[in-house]
């Protein structure tokens, strides 16, 4: 099935039916990546695609959202130097710093 | 039920006993009236296998930590055993002149890796730390391991020997013919043996009564919490911070964060919301990386301790067929296993590898029945540190209660 | 943070049941304290998109709930205090309640309390569920409904149960491509259950809806499938799906892969029992549910007097039944409080038990027809993970039973299983199995694990900003 207009390429928002407010920029790993205001961390970079978010400290095995209710600690990120944050329950903030625990 | 030996209390005492009374060939059975073993003091500690600070039991814990080189082998158990020393810190005049006392004992008793530090090294060794430390005392053949994995590792030994283990069950007294034991009561039956070890623990008091030979003992609160994993231990040892507890790596790189040494009237094992506040508030001020690290879990078990902090080890004088390994006033992982082996040293009528004088089970029994003098249970961290509450004088102890 | 003045009533959880129990006190005349750690009030089932997000239909700032304003609405209200982003993270002395918001810990003294703390998506393990693009159903749907973000542009489904109709439907209608639904029930095993459907119109209605976009998307639809390996390098990239014999295990040689870029697992739902279990309220095996929750009475009442259960915690049975048994705790509450006589409190009640005792009807035919199947458990290979966090595998948990292990705990302790982030949230219901299975003991002869403090990890300084460790030399 052809990708239907209510998605934009290489987005994974979806567009019909909302209005966001205007846009600004987050760094994911050095990356200028688009948020909008009421995003979460995680929703910001599924957006882009994105659904490694880490890998495992022991096996180094790559993970990502699994419960989105903060709950798993699967997707930890590393924000604004402190590590370990839930990106599911965190919101983005203009000119944050995102890191991927990669 | 008949059997050789019942052992009352299955924590690293009484488990160790069995699995070295297995050895030798006696018939043994496990009383534990928890759903398994271990569970209490045995699994909730700091797993500290440390030798320095000790009074009395020095020469048991020197001789406890030649064992431990020698039970993962044993046991055929990995029980994250390390010796990478043991670190006491002092920030005061009191427990700098406290650790000096302490090392004129060792040198003494012939601990010779033990040593003073210069306040420079201890910020070496911990890094971060904002107070200003006094002095600190290393011993290098101190270790740690894990609680969680040494008893059940001696029950699991102990099983493939043949004793046997009743778990779910408490020991409601003493079976007697005379002044000789001849087994126990439960609530669910008698059980008949030659031989009973009182490894009770917190409860040892009732059955060293009811031999005539009464032990002043009283319940203590073990409380530790445990981190995330952090992505850099900041230390590689078991660490005692005087007036704020130890802190613990462990082999999967999380912090036990614990404190030991406080009254628990209640026979709790339940966590108590201000000493983990209070301890989390010196912590974070102490070691302000720590600040953000997040707690897991937090969890207490009952300990017991004594008026000179020694336990109650050997055969109760006065009855036969009765022995007593109790009261190890929260230092009790160390010498634990020694403790079983030495308890089935004495039952196959050899002479103890260690001297038990300095743990006579009457000790204090006199001062008991003539009601003199009879000297409090005392708990070690009520006198290393004070706490105030607002518009109050009340002790850390008293927090915890 | 202001000292807090404990109020008679304390509600944890503003989800459909939370909001219901402490409306119904407050109507009452009762004071009530509720508790939710989201930012705006809803729970899971009205759960609200963030205030920035405008939409052409107001319903679907409420996750698309048409009802949502009739409950949501009940807020705010005179006599009840609501702290937003609040975590309730363990119980001390029976009654004290321990709260962090943002900033710090407190003790909130309490007496009666409603406990309305839901559920989340049941964990299936199966060789490679750990990869990027594998998520629960429930975060899927979150995760379109209030984030209006699609997990995925190829999506499969694979799970157990009603929830997965809708996901299914809400994909389609935002523009992913469906590439399977694979039901693991078998309904039609099920057809005396048939007739307890009867009555619930507006639920046959939805399934028939759901299906019709499956069915005009062309996606296959697959009764008696599980999925059973997801494969990939840094994220989902192919999952296969196989057909399950009478006891739910997969039939060799039936396999499917399909290419994907996300995989939602829809095997149920578990109730989050944590701070019921913190609080001392028992717990019993629900067979159906293949996990604990709380036991209660009529009213709602646990076995702990004066403290209530409510919603999804005490069974998966959806959201009218979590408004009703919501209504249900707050009365009782009310009228322990003195608020009024117990005829009355028979009265407010009795009118709510018809349609809470049908809609029960309907919950049981569903769970009867989505029970989880104990065939599932083999999907799972021995180097397939089980616990998530500590990254211990079947085989790490096999080897903990043969050398000794007896139940979860002892397996936890050996394997450091459960001793995660997650507090065996995600692996005590997969691990339990193994070890009933091999110890002969029926699972509901396990306990299921040992609740401690914190029931959600927390920062140091979280604990340490308390006002009276402040005020501690």
């Amino acid at each position: 099935m052809a990708t239907d207009e209510k998605i934009m390429a290489d987005d994974l928002r979806i567009q019909q039916g909302i209005t966001r407010e205007q846009p600004f920029h987050i760094q994911v790993n050095g990356q200028t990546v688009t948020a909008y205001p009421g995003e979460t961390i995680a929703a910001v970079l599924l957006a882009q695609g994105w659904k490694m978010f880490r890998h495992t400290l022991l096996s180094g095995e790559p993970r990502g959202p699994f419960c989105g209710m903060g709950l798993c600690f699967d997707c930890l990120v590393t924000l604004n130097g402190e590590p370990n944050v839930r990106a599911c329950v965190t919101f983005a903030k203009p000119g944050d710093k995102v890191e991927r625990q990669i | 039920m008949k059997t050789d030996v019942v052992v009352i209390g299955g924590g690293i005492v009484g488990c160790a006993a069995a699995y070295y009374l297995g050895k030798k060939g006696f018939q043994v059975l496990v009383v534990e009236k928890d759903p398994a073993v271990g569970l209490q003091a045995s699994g909730r500690n700091g797993g500290g296998v440390r030798q320095h600070g000790r009074k009395a039991a020095l020469p048991l814990a020197m001789e406890s930590v030649k064992l431990w080189a020698t039970l993962e082998k044993e046991l055929q158990a990995d029980l994250e055993y390390s010796r990478t020393g043991n670190l006491k810190i002092a920030f005061e005049e009191d427990s700098a002149r406290d650790f000096e006392r302490e090392l004129a004992w060792e040198h003494e008793n012939g601990l010779r890796e033990v040593r003073m530090l210069s306040a420079a090294e201890c910020h070496e060794m911990v890094p971060g730390m904002t107070s200003k430390a006094l002095a600190g005392k290393l011993c290098s053949s101190d270790g740690i391991a894990n609680p969680m994995l040494v008893t059940p590792a001696f029950a699991r030994a102990a099983r493939k020997l043949g004793v046997k283990f009743l778990l779910n069950t408490a020991v409601t007294g003493l079976l007697w013919q005379g002044s000789t034991v001849r087994g126990i009561k439960t609530a669910s039956g008698e059980i008949e043996a030659g031989v009973v070890i009182n490894a009770a623990g917190p409860w040892a008091a009732r059955f060293a009564a009811e031999a005539g030979c009464p032990i002043i003992i009283g319940p203590g609160r073990s409380q530790l919490m445990v981190t995330e994993r952090l992505p850099h231990l900041f230390i590689d040892k078991w660490v005692t911070i005087r007036g704020l507890g130890y802190l613990r790596p462990t082999r999967s790189s999380n912090l036990v964060i614990g404190s030991a040494g406080t009254r628990n009237d209640q026979f709790s094992n339940h966590v108590n919301y201000y000493s983990i506040a209070v301890q989390a508030e010196r912590l974070g001020r102490l070691l302000p990386e720590l600040k953000d690290v997040k707690i897991i879990r937090a969890f207490s078990g009952i300990t017991e301790y004594t008026p000179d902090t020694e336990p109650y080890i050997g055969a109760v004088p006065g009855v036969s067929g009765l022995f007593i390994a109790a009261g190890f006033s929260g230092e009790g992982f160390c010498p634990g296993p020694l403790t079983g082996k030495i308890l089935a040293e004495l039952i196959a009528g050899n002479d103890p590898s260690v001297s038990l004088t300095p743990f006579r089970p009457d000790r204090f029994a006199d001062a008991i029945k003539t009601g003199i003098a009879v000297p409090p249970v005392a708990y070690p961290f009520d006198s290393i540190c004070k706490v105030w509450l607002p518009d109050t004088n009340i002790t850390y102890s008293e927090l915890c209660n | 943070m202001p000292e807090l003045r404990p109020t008679p009533l304390t509600v944890i959880g503003a989800g459909p049941a939370g909001i219901m129990a402490a409306h119904t006190a407050a109507e009452a005349g009762v004071d009530v304290t509720l508790i939710d750690d989201n930012p705006l009030p809803g729970g899971q089932y009205y759960r609200q998109s963030p205030p920035e997000f405008k939409f052409s239909n107001p319903t679907d700032a409420q996750s698309g709930r048409v009802d949502a304003p009739s409950v949501l609405n009940k807020l705010p209200h005179p006599k009840i205090r609501t702290l937003h982003k609040t975590l309730a993270w363990g119980v001390f002395d029976q009654h004290n309640l321990a709260l962090a918001d943002g900033e710090q810990s407190f003790l909130l003294p309490t007496d009666r309390v409603v406990l309305a703390t839901g559920a989340h998506d049941r964990p299936f393990a199966f060789p490679g569920w750990t990869l990027p693009g594998v998520l629960g159903a429930g975060a899927a749907l979150r995760m379109i409904k209030t984030q209006w973000v699609l997990p995925g542009k190829r999506v499969l489904l694979a799970g157990l149960g009603p929830l997965q109709l809708a996901l299914a439907d809400a994909l389609i209608k935002a523009g992913a491509e469906v590439v399977c639904v694979a039901e693991a029930a078998n309904p039609f095993q099920s057809w005396k259950q048939l007739p307890k459907f009867w009555g619930h119109w507006d639920r046959l209605q939805e399934a028939v809806t759901y299906s019709s976009a499956l069915l005009k998307h062309k996606v296959p639809f697959l009764f008696n499938h599980a999925i059973v390996e997801a494969c990939g390098r840094e994220q989902v990239e192919s999952v296969k799906i196989a057909r399950l014999d009478g006891q739910g295990s997969p039939i060799v040689g039936t396999e499917k892969i399909f290419e994907v870029d996300a995989v939602c697992l829809g095997y149920g739902l578990l109730p989050s029992i944590q701070l019921a279990a913190a609080f001392g309220c028992e717990l019993s095996f629900d067979k159906r549910l293949g996990w604990y929750s709380p036991i209660h009475d009529r009213n709602m009442e646990s076995t702990r007097q004066g403290i209530f259960v409510a919603g999804d915690l005490t069974d998966i049975a959806g959201a009218k039944v979590a408004l009703l048994e919501g209504q249900i705790a707050g009365l009782t509450a009310a009228h322990q409080l003195g608020a009024f006589d117990k005829k009355t409190l028979d009265e407010r009640i009795a009118p709510l038990l018809p349609k809470l005792r049908s809609l029960n009807r309907l919950a049981d035919a569903l769970r009867e027809i989505y029970a989880f199947r104990p065939g599932l458990t083999k999907v799972a290979k021995d180097d397939t993970l089980l616990c998530r966090c500590e990254e211990i595998t079947l085989g790490q948990v096999k080897e903990a039973i043969a050398n000794g292990a007896t139940d979860v705990n002892q397996v936890k302790l050996v394997t450091r299983a459960g001793m995660g982030y997650c507090q065996s949230r995600f692996c005590s219901v997969l691990i339990a199995p193994h070890v009933a299975e091999a110890t002969g003991r029926d699972l509901s002869d396990l306990s299921p694990f040992m609740v401690r403090p914190p029931i959600q990890p927390i920062p140091l300084k979280i604990l340490a900003a308390d006002a009276a460790a402040k005020a501690v030399q």
